[in-house]
């Protein structure tokens, strides 16, 4: 609807060309078919969608034949994903009305309550296990000499890998864990706050530890690379196992310090969009929640939007927001490209922006659940005490004191737009806002606009004032009368007057007015 | 000194015709700072522990050790004047008492913002230059800044002991040096005819230049001698003033006046500056440096000097100071200077009104300024923050124009981005103290009249640097200040310890109140920069952040140059970019503008907010545009200020007006990250040749027409020979003849290259201007110390921009590739994306 009337989408084209597709022979391995069916089978379901990334897309139609062959469910194959298509489209599958997804290919593991889902990773083969094995006990034995632990985590592509390393290196490197993928996740109606978001089991990591990724350069590493930015943090890339276990490139304090600008950026935003990035990662609605009633506290106006994957085309339409805050699974949060005008910021650091915590005081988090702690508890939207608290010191230095811009060096003096929601839970800034209000009422300014307490507490309308154009402009008199004349007709992806429109474009009933008043 | 209470200073300040605000100002060691103490010595108010102390205006330690001035410094003297006297003073003055406040300043160009800020709330300056070195390139530039403040200078040649000590110049020698030194001053001044202000050249006839040595203490104006020659000649003063410098001979034989050097016979005659005034003092100098004790005993006999007795026993110089300082204290000579020829508040504010306040001429504040009326609406200037013992807070240091500010008083916080009518930048705040700000002593007075420098407690939260204070709600802000010198010297600072960030963030916002110029901010890839203007404030500035302000352990980066992008010819073709939805298209060339229009945009002389008519009329006269386009720029960029602009060069586009506005954006947004190594742009302006929107508004939203005009603009960039600029700094070095040499090494191995070199008249002196790249100047002073033996001391300044050699988009090229070090540095794709990526095809 904002950008585009989504021909762009149904014109990609995907490069899955049958040259991709696996082999018939080796599907039933690759997409491990067998154990597919044997959930179904165990759990009786009925309704089952398939999610295939992009470039498995060739091979969705025989995994599907193959499995309603061996089943006796009705398997469907969900297409373009809402999102991205490492998290599970509980939209689509909603639609297909299935009662489980089949995930396949790359997944961010967060974790999806409202369908059962079941992961299938698409196994690579070209990991050389014996080679592996001994580079990781040559390093656990380096690492034992220094106390250290050594804690192995592998792309989901590798993680067929994780039981036999850990089956041979159990007995001779006590000093190595790895972390496990649960695969199977059943459906729930609610979760406790205290059962794990993500399908990743993951022993504990502290000070001591050496992290170790097996797999290529992915979001994946980029990610743990920033969590653990203090750690040490080793590589193997199995296709190239000559380079063996090595030290990871990835600067991470350069993306780190890249966020830190992103937060300041925050901190100077007086008007923040809510980018509602996913429908099916756990807790999203929470962590919506509390940002808004942090934003509302802080005296910051928000709009929450949800657009699927936010492009640039789609946020340039909102020019009136000067910082979008992502909520999504923890890869696709952390969007920073040059291709936006507005920067596009995670819900933790949106949180670190607004509370004024300090940078680096508290390790880097991606996921939902770092917001979600720190909230009141859970549930309910009765407001704990925890977050009145904060809002307290808000009310005091309400309006008053500038503060250091310390992106330009300068003093700036941030807005503050009140909501109603606020106003009716804490009386100091209702009285603060009424107070205002009391003064307000001041002649109109040269632009004609009105009483200028409306422009005030009006993001919107403190915008509209800074355009150039402000909608259409009735010149009353300032130009000629005309008769009716014949307007333009058809849909706006191209009218029937518009040369280059094809000549089959179906013109709908509704589309355009019939007839339009045309100026000179 | 001279004793006085607190109240007893507070009654002066009340007679605005009787107090002078002056500021002392010179190039670096020409002894400022300790003219400055012979004058606190003599006349300085408050008592205290340290006065008497060498520089006593240098509070800071490092001032101290380095021997230079940092920070400008303000300390108030009296001065009372005889009967006799006070006929000389050509305007309004109540009683003979005086009240002068003096604000030594530094002389370092590095530090010229603090000159600025000092310049601001005094209405006089003293420009002291050295007899030896002459006028230098600082003495210049701070005197430009003073006359653009319409500040009234006085001049006092400095250092005169050094020339009969070390050089043993003649006296028609010094003659000529100083001549030299008053007409290098005036050349300076006659570029700055203002009527308001009337001539204010300075001649040594009329009393408005002294001569004497800071540090010897002496000084004297032509006034002195013609009080002592009037009565023996029976002549009248002012007459007397006039025959003692120029074309003025006495012949002794016919006790004649005559304006030529020889007689009638032919014989040359003795200049009567030479003979009246130059003769006594060297025959002082000879007789007590060569021990001639009968002679010298004759001579203080003659002048009426009375020696104290534990004096006599003095030999030589020590004797030679005492001497000369009873002969013509240095105090009495400049501080009757001051208060004859400098104008009081009320004086100056009457023409300097229209140079200060922004807004109409004519309004209640304007009116106030005018009269420098205590009774008026209170206007005030903060020009900069002086740190308090109280780590964090500042004195708020500024001038009161118009009004009592008063403790308790409820005023308008206006910062420099304040509108009238509009609250943005606006704070209403009471004032908790007022204080007097003396040197190294704060005392706390109950208000403070128009006219008087003040310090205020209580309001530093609310100014970054400087701003209007007023009372009336209708005033608009008091003229920001111009600086002469910009941050161009990058550095980033990082954290020893990571948990120390929130220390640093505060210690910078600390850094960038106290000090005018200094800028502190986060890059895009989050590291903290601090830009200063040079070297040296960059060292100043970092030291104070790690000992003061912030208070942790910081790791400083390597110094990092701004660049910028530009093109240096029409784009070769039309450039095209289409809409994510290929509905809407937008045809682009990228052109020039012209140098000069750039440096007037940047001065701020041509800006976005001048008559759209009356600025395209300048553009057309000046810069030979088309009248009609000039009159459709849709916008200055980046920052809406930034010397690029946005042109319409359309015809009869429907709906144009409706995409201005993402245009507009995009164009912002481009030019601060260009496309070549993500720096800002300059002098190019963008022309908008055609547009091709699709009919119905939701499908030409900003989110379509954004990325397009930003593509367009970079494609157009592309094929336009783009170029990168580099700064570079103006040097000036002063030197002998034998450390050329190693100047010229240096300069050659930094790319710099000499543009001026001439010996300063009348000495063995060199002075050296020469270009040198922002970028190789980083150590650049140890190293031409290092070259000439300590013999070279540079002064370097931002000049100008200047485009750099090669072609940024070739690959391979040495531009090139320093443009990938940026790309890379700045965590950038190592290439930049080719014009195919910004252009589409029809």
């Amino acid at each position: 609807m904002l950008s585009n009337d989504g021909s762009e989408v149904i014109a990609r084209s995907i490069e899955a060309t049958t040259a991709d597709a696996t082999p018939l022979e080796r599907l039933s391995e690759t997409y491990r078919i067998r154990e597919i069916c044997d959930v179904i089978g165990q759990h009786g379901f009925q309704r089952v969608a398939l999610q295939f990334p992009d470039e498995s897309l060739a091979d969705a139609q025989h995994v599907a034949f193959e499995l309603s062959k061996a089943t006796d469910a009705f398997v469907c194959v969900l297409a373009d994903t809402t999102f991205g298509s490492c998290c599970v489209d509980t939209i689509a599958a909603a639609h297909a009305n299935a009662d489980l997804v089949v995930h396949f290919g790359h997944s961010c593991l967060s974790k999806t309550t409202k369908i059962a889902t079941y992961f299938v990773f698409v196994d690579h083969r070209d990991l050389d296990l014996d080679h592996l094995a001994g580079e990781l006990t040559r390093l656990a034995a380096d690492e034992a000499k220094q106390n250290r632990r050594l804690v192995v985590r592998t792309d989901v592509h590798y993680h067929w890998a994780t039981a036999d390393l850990e089956a041979r290196l159990s007995e001779t490197c006590p000093n190595i864990t790895f972390a496990h993928i649960d695969r199977w996740v059943p459906a729930a109606t609610s979760l406790s706050s205290s059962a794990p978001r993500t399908l990743l089991r993951c022993p504990d990591i502290d000070a001591s530890t050496t992290l170790v990724y097996i797999g290529p350069d992915s979001l994946t590493l980029t990610n743990l690379s920033m969590l653990h930015s203090d750690k040490q943090l080793m590589q193997y890339v199995p296709a190239q196992r000559d380079q063996g276990l090595h030290a990871v490139t990835l600067q991470s304090s350069r993306l780190l310090n890249r966020r830190y600008f992103l937060l300041q950026k925050c901190k100077e935003a007086d008007v923040v969009g809510l980018l509602v990035g996913t429908l099916s990662v756990d807790h999203y609605l929470s962590t919506l929640r509390h940002l808004k009633r942090l934003l509302a506290l802080a005296g910051k106006k928000f709009y929450t939007l949800s657009m699927g994957k936010p492009n640039p085309a789609k946020l340039g339409n909102f020019l009136e927001i000067d910082v979008f805050c992502l909520i999504a699974c923890e890869e696709n949060v952390l969007l920073d490209s040059r291709e936006f005008l507005k920067p596009i910021v995670t819900p933790f650091e949106m949180e670190m922006a607004i509370a004024n915590r300090g940078w680096g005081q508290v390790p880097y988090e991606t996921g939902l659940k770092s917001v979600i702690v720190s909230d009141a508890p859970e549930g309910d939207d009765n407001d704990g005490n925890a977050s009145d608290a904060s809002g307290a010191s808000s009310v005091d230095d309400l309006g008053q004191k500038p503060h250091f811009n310390a992106l330009r060096g300068t003093l700036r003096h941030a807005q503050r737009y009140v909501s109603e929601g606020v106003l009716a839970s804490n009386p100091d800034i209702a009285r603060h806002v009424s107070e205002e209000a009391s003064r307000a009422l001041t002649a109109r300014d040269a632009s004609g606009w009105a009483v200028q307490s409306v422009t005030d507490n009006s993001a919107a309308a403190q915008y509209l004032q800074s355009r150039s154009y402000q909608g259409l402009d009735v010149q009353e008199g300032a130009t000629p009368v005309v008769g009716i004349r014949e307007g333009r007709s058809g849909i706006a992806r191209g009218y029937t007057h518009e040369p280059g429109t094809p000549a089959d474009a179906p013109s709908t009933p509704t589309g355009g007015p019939p007839a339009a008043l045309e100026g000179s | 000194m001279v004793h006085f209470s607190v109240d007893q200073i507070r009654e002066l300040m009340d007679k605005q015709s009787n107090i002078r605000n002056i500021s002392v100002i010179a190039h670096v060691d020409h002894g400022k700072s300790t003219l400055t103490d012979s004058l606190v010595s003599k006349a300085g108010i408050i008592a205290s522990a340290k006065a008497g102390d060498a520089r006593y205006t240098d509070t800071r330690q490092d001032e101290q050790d380095r021997g230079i001035t940092i920070k400008s410094t303000a300390i108030s003297m009296f001065f009372e004047m005889t009967e006799d006297d006070m006929t000389d003073i050509k305007q309004k003055s109540e009683g003979r008492e005086f009240l002068i406040n003096l604000i030594d300043s530094p002389g370092h160009v590095d530090f010229s913002s603090e000159v600025t800020a000092a310049l601001r709330v005094t209405d006089g300056a003293l420009v002291v230059v050295d007899t030896i070195e002459g006028v230098c390139v600082q003495t210049e530039t701070v005197l430009r800044q003073a006359l653009g403040e319409r500040i009234k200078p006085v001049v006092c040649i400095n250092k005169v002991d050094r020339a009969l000590l070390e050089l043993q110049l003649t006296k028609e020698d010094l003659y000529n040096n100083f001549l030299r030194a008053v007409e290098s001053v005036n050349v300076v001044i006659a570029t700055y005819i203002d009527p308001e202000m009337g001539d204010v050249q300075v001649y040594p006839d009329q009393g408005t230049v002294a001569f004497g040595s800071g540090l010897h203490g002496w000084a004297f104006t032509l006034r002195q001698f013609a009080n002592r020659y009037a009565k023996k000649f029976g002549a009248d003063r002012a007459k007397m003033m006039q025959k003692l410098w120029g074309e003025n001979y006495f012949n002794p034989a016919t006790k004649k006046w005559s304006k030529t050097s020889t007689d009638a016979n032919g014989k040359p005659l003795e200049r009567a500056f030479n003979m009246f005034i130059l003769d006594p003092i060297f025959k002082l100098f000879d007789s007590i440096m060569n021990m001639k004790k009968d002679q010298t005993a004759a001579m203080l006999e003659k002048l009426e000097i009375k020696l104290k007795p534990e004096e006599r026993d003095l030999e030589g110089k020590p004797l030679l100071k005492v001497v000369m300082r009873k002969f013509l204290p240095a105090a009495e000579a400049l501080l009757e200077m001051i208060v004859i020829h400098l104008p009081s508040p009320a004086t100056a504010q009457r023409y300097r009104v229209a140079s200060l306040y922004e807004g109409p001429q004519d309004d209640e504040c304007a009116n106030g300024i005018r009269e420098c009326d205590p009774k008026g609406p209170l206007m005030l200037y903060v020009s900069k923050m002086v740190p308090t013992s109280d780590k964090g807070r500042f004195y708020a240091f500024g001038r009161v124009f118009s009004g009592t500010v008063k403790a308790g008083l409820k005023v308008r916080i206006q910062g420099p981005n304040y509108v009238p009518g509009k609250k943005e930048d606006l704070f209403i705040k009471s004032i908790q103290r007022t204080v007097l700000m003396m040197g190294r002593v704060v005392e706390s007075i109950d208000d403070c009249p128009a006219g008087n420098i003040v310090g205020l407690v209580g309001i530093d939260q609310f100014l970054l640097k400087s701003g209007t204070i007023t009372t009336n709600e209708n005033a608009h802000n008091m003229k920001v200040m111009k600086f002469s010198v910009s941050p161009v010297v990058q550095v980033a600072v990082e954290v020893k310890n990571a948990n120390d960030l929130p220390k640093l963030v505060e210690g910078l916002k600390r850094l960038s109140k106290s000090d005018p110029c200094v800028l502190c901010y986060i890059s895009d890839s989050g590291e903290h920069i601090v830009a200063g203007a040079g070297e040296l404030h960059l060292e100043i500035c970092l030291k104070d952040l790690e000992e003061d302000h912030a208070g942790v352990p910081l790791k400083t980066g390597d110094p990092v140059t701004q660049f910028r992008e530009t093109v240096q010819a029409e784009s070769s073709m039309t450039c095209l970019s289409k809409s994510p939805n290929k509905h809407n298209r937008i045809f682009m060339k990228a052109a020039p503008i012209q140098e000069e229009l750039a440096v007037e945009i940047e001065a701020g002389t041509i800006n976005p907010r001048d008559d759209i008519k009356a600025r395209a009329r300048i553009l057309a006269d000046k810069y030979e545009w088309d009248v009609t386009e000039a009159r459709r720029i849709w916008c200055f960029g980046p920052e809406t200020n930034g010397a690029n602009l946005l042109v319409d060069c359309t015809k009869g586009v429907q709906y144009l007006n409706e995409i201005k506005d993402s245009c507009v954006a995009a164009f912002q947004w481009a030019t601060k990250e260009g496309c070549i190594a993500d720096e800002a742009m300059r002098a190019c302006r963008f022309n908008i040749l055609d547009v091709a929107l699709h009919a119905d508004a939701i499908h030409r939203g900003g989110g379509q027409i954004i990325p397009t005009c930003r593509r367009v603009v970079y494609a157009s960039v592309l094929k336009a020979e783009p170029g990168l600029m580099e700064p570079v700094f103006l040097v000036e070095i002063q030197c002998p003849e034998s450390a050329m040499g190693g100047i010229y090494g240096v300069l050659n191995r930094r790319r710099g290259h000499v543009t001026a070199e001439e010996q300063r008249p009348g000495t063995p002196l060199y002075n050296i201007k020469a270009f040198l790249p922002v970028m190789e100047s980083f150590g650049f002073t140890a190293d031409l110390r290092a070259a000439t033996g300590g013999q070279a001391f540079p002064q370097c300044v931002f000049d100008h921009w200047q485009l750099m050699n090669g072609s940024p988009i070739e690959a391979g090229s040495k531009l090139n590739e320093m443009i990938t070090k940026v790309r890379v540095r700045k965590g950038l794709p190592a290439a930049m994306q080719p014009f195919e990526h910004w252009y589409d095809k029809l």
